[in-house]
């Protein structure tokens, strides 16, 4: 018998059992919309942690004072124990680096901003403004006035939503903001960058004002950050490789006690696939249980129909069909079961997600998954079936015929 | 009716039958040919004189040892091309069990059973279910239709499981159906057809492959008298058109329209005779 009929065959049968095989099918249907919908959730909330990235730079290395590789097991970057100091002796060694286009350090703070009558608090940071605005590059869009530039004193420049929300009234190029009592003022404020991009809420001064307005509430050397742009064609992870020698011997520290942490494009996105793909699992094998309380399903359901159509099977071996094709039929029937449980389960993931994205979560459907919700829920109903399809095939023909 | 006198034997003793049995494994011609020119008639040609499915010394054994039940022992006989046989007995005779074994649904414990010259006890379970999708044509006391299927799937059926294409299978069983009356209910679902409406169909499915045998159970056997007639009549215009029937039946009133009987009673043949 081939295929089409084999399939028209399972068709027709399952029809005229119609109930139990929507039940079946129903059951089906939970497991993979649950795999669409937890996996596409997670899809989205990558993509848009992904998408937050672009602003990073492919090609900047960052380093910080503290080994972010252990934050995982302390739960909190606060908790983390041991977290070192940068300096700039670190920041010296780190420049004679090869392969590195532009370095800044970086001093960052929390700092009371007066305007007008107002005060808030915010974390500000002092760049070295020609090597930061390189770095940068053409994230760093200017809307109205200037970038900071080396001569700059006690000059500001504001991100988007500091000017634009952070105070009742808008400060604007030229205006006067006290920052830690000491008056500043506004040089430039940037183009909004996305809501998702730090730089939006980035207030950034000149480094020696930095390093003057926290005195002494850190070391004589410290600094906060350095940020470093690879030369075009250099290989980003070599490069971090020779930093990170650099800085181990700088700080005579080793790989396990290391005090500082070299951040990467590669690094984030790494992290970020760890964390998801940790997600993806716990969720998937939520939805694979569901999957596998289906698959039981549908063995229940070929067991019975089996029991029933017994004289059915004694008739399709009376004219001559062989065991195997029996066994066939009934793992095509079975495998109907779970296609059309999987394509009903993709239907309802899509629709979920799109209710989804419509509440605001990033959800997301790929193809492959799509594909592969209704593959997988086909095998995973012929191995469902495959036993009572053995166990048909296998009937005695005069006991099938006989059975009324 | 002609050539219908030639195909039997001489009625034969149920005691004896075991030691002739013996005697007849040692020489299946010997067997073949003695039940065959029985009564002495010449065969005309062109009709009867081709072997369909010989029996030779078969027995089927239930269980083993001193505890073994014969359901059938010594069996021995012979249908020819074009023959309408009918087997009869009572419940209990072994009537199924022999069935079975005409059809290759089972294989005999002792002996052989060839169909069309063919040995079937030897060939694989695979070969032995081809044999029995393109030799034999079953049709059952119950009808046995899928009943998701319509009459012309019914009927389409055995063409399916060889792959003749859709436009050809289609073309045959509405042919079928039409010549047995079933025209206007090549659409409908067993349930929406009566007894007699069902046999018909079932026996349309039995004739799709061409078979060499119709081997029929009890084929009236669910059915009322008048329209058990039908389905009666049909057998018989099938016999005359040429085909091989075996009626398996306790019976007595079939009888009537068979040209030879095969009686058995505890698993033994009592009498194999001719009857026109």
């Amino acid at each position: 018998m081939n295929t089409a009929d084999m399939l028209n065959y399972s068709i027709k049968s399952m029809r005229s059992r119609s109930l139990r095989s929507w039940l079946t099918i129903v059951g089906v249907v939970v497991g993979i919309t649950a795999m669409v919908l937890l996996v596409g959730l997670v899809q989205g909330l990558k993509n848009d942690v992904e998408s937050q990235l672009k602003g990073f730079g492919t090609n900047t290395i960052v380093i910080i004072p503290m080994d972010v590789s252990k934050v995982a097991s302390y739960g909190s970057t606060q908790m983390v124990p041991s977290s070192g100091k940068l300096t700039e002796l670190d920041y010296q060694r780190v420049k004679k680096a090869g392969s590195i286009d532009a370095i800044t350090k970086i001093l960052s703070g929390r700092f009371n901003m007066q305007f007008k009558n107002e005060s808030i608090t915010v974390s500000a940071s002092g760049i070295e403004p020609e090597n930061y605005g390189r770095i940068i590059g053409s994230s760093l869009e200017i809307d109205t006035g200037r970038f900071l530039v080396p001569s700059d004193h006690h000059a500001l420049v504001l991100g988007y939503s500091i000017a634009d929300s952070g105070f009742t009234k808008k400060p604007e190029v030229g205006s006067d903001i006290y920052v830690s009592g000491e008056k500043f003022k506004v040089v430039g404020i940037l183009k909004k960058a996305g809501s998702a991009n730090s730089l939006d809420s980035a207030v950034l001064m000149p480094f020696d004002d930095a390093k003057s307005l926290l005195g002494d509430s850190i070391g004589p050397n410290e600094i906060s950050a350095i940020r470093i742009l690879v030369k075009e064609g250099e290989n980003v992870n070599e490069t971090a490789d020779q930093i990170e020698s650099i800085m181990l011997s700088s700080h005579r520290k080793n790989e396990d006690n290391k005090d500082f942490s070299l951040v990467t494009a590669g690094y984030i996105s790494s992290q970020i696939d760890q964390t998801t793909s940790l997600l993806s699992l716990f969720l998937g094998a939520i939805a694979g249980i569901s999957l596998v309380v289906g698959a039981i399903g549908i063995s229940n359901t070929m067991f019975m129909t089996v029991l029933e159509r017994r004289q059915e099977i004694g008739l399709l071996k009376a004219i001559g069909m062989e065991e195997g094709e029996i066994e066939r039929l009934f793992i095509a029937e079975a495998g109907v079961i779970g296609i059309a449980g999987g394509t009903l389960g993709l239907l309802l993931g899509a629709l979920l997600i799109g209710v989804a994205n419509l509440l605001g979560f990033p959800a997301q459907i790929l193809p492959q998954i799509a594909i592969g919700a209704v593959v997988f829920s086909a095998i995973v109903g012929m191995a469902a079936g495959f036993i009572p399809s053995r166990q048909a095939a296998r009937l005695d023909a005069i006991e099938a015929l006989r059975y009324e | 009716m002609t050539g219908a006198k030639s195909a039997s034997s001489k009625p034969q003793p149920a005691g004896k039958a075991a030691a002739m049995c013996t005697q007849a494994a040692n020489s299946h011609e010997a067997a073949g040919t003695s039940l065959h020119t029985g009564n002495g008639k010449p065969v005309p040609p062109g009709m009867h004189e081709r072997e369909i499915l010989r029996l030779e010394c078969v027995s089927k054994l239930y269980g083993s040892g001193e505890s073994g039940v014969a359901a059938i022992r010594d069996m021995d006989f012979t249908i020819h091309n074009g023959e309408l046989t009918s087997v009869l007995g009572p419940s209990g005779s072994g009537k199924s069990t022999l069935l079975h074994l005409m059809g290759l649904l089972d294989k005999p414990t002792t002996g052989k059973v060839y169909i069309a010259g063919t040995d079937t006890t030897s060939i694989s379970d695979a070969d032995q279910a081809r044999l029995r999708g393109k030799m034999i044509g079953f049709v059952f006391q119950a009808f046995n239709l899928i009943s998701s299927f319509t009459a012309l799937e019914n009927v389409e059926l055995p063409l399916m499981i060889y792959d003749v294409p859709k436009e050809e299978r289609r073309k045959k069983a509405t042919a079928i159906l039409e010549r047995l009356q079933m025209g206007h209910r090549l659409n409908h679902l067993p349930s929406q057809l009566s007894g007699g409406e069902r046999q018909r169909v079932a026996i349309a499915r039995a004739l799709i492959n061409d078979p060499e045998i119709i081997l029929a159970d009890e084929p009236t056997g669910n059915l009322d008298s008048k329209t058990g007639e039908e389905v009666l009549k049909i057998i018989e215009d099938l016999h005359q058109e040429g085909r091989t029937i075996i009626l398996v039946t306790h019976d007595e009133s079939l009888v009537k329209v068979t040209e030879k009987v095969v009686r058995i009673r505890d698993g033994r043949l009592v009498k194999s005779e001719v009857l026109v």
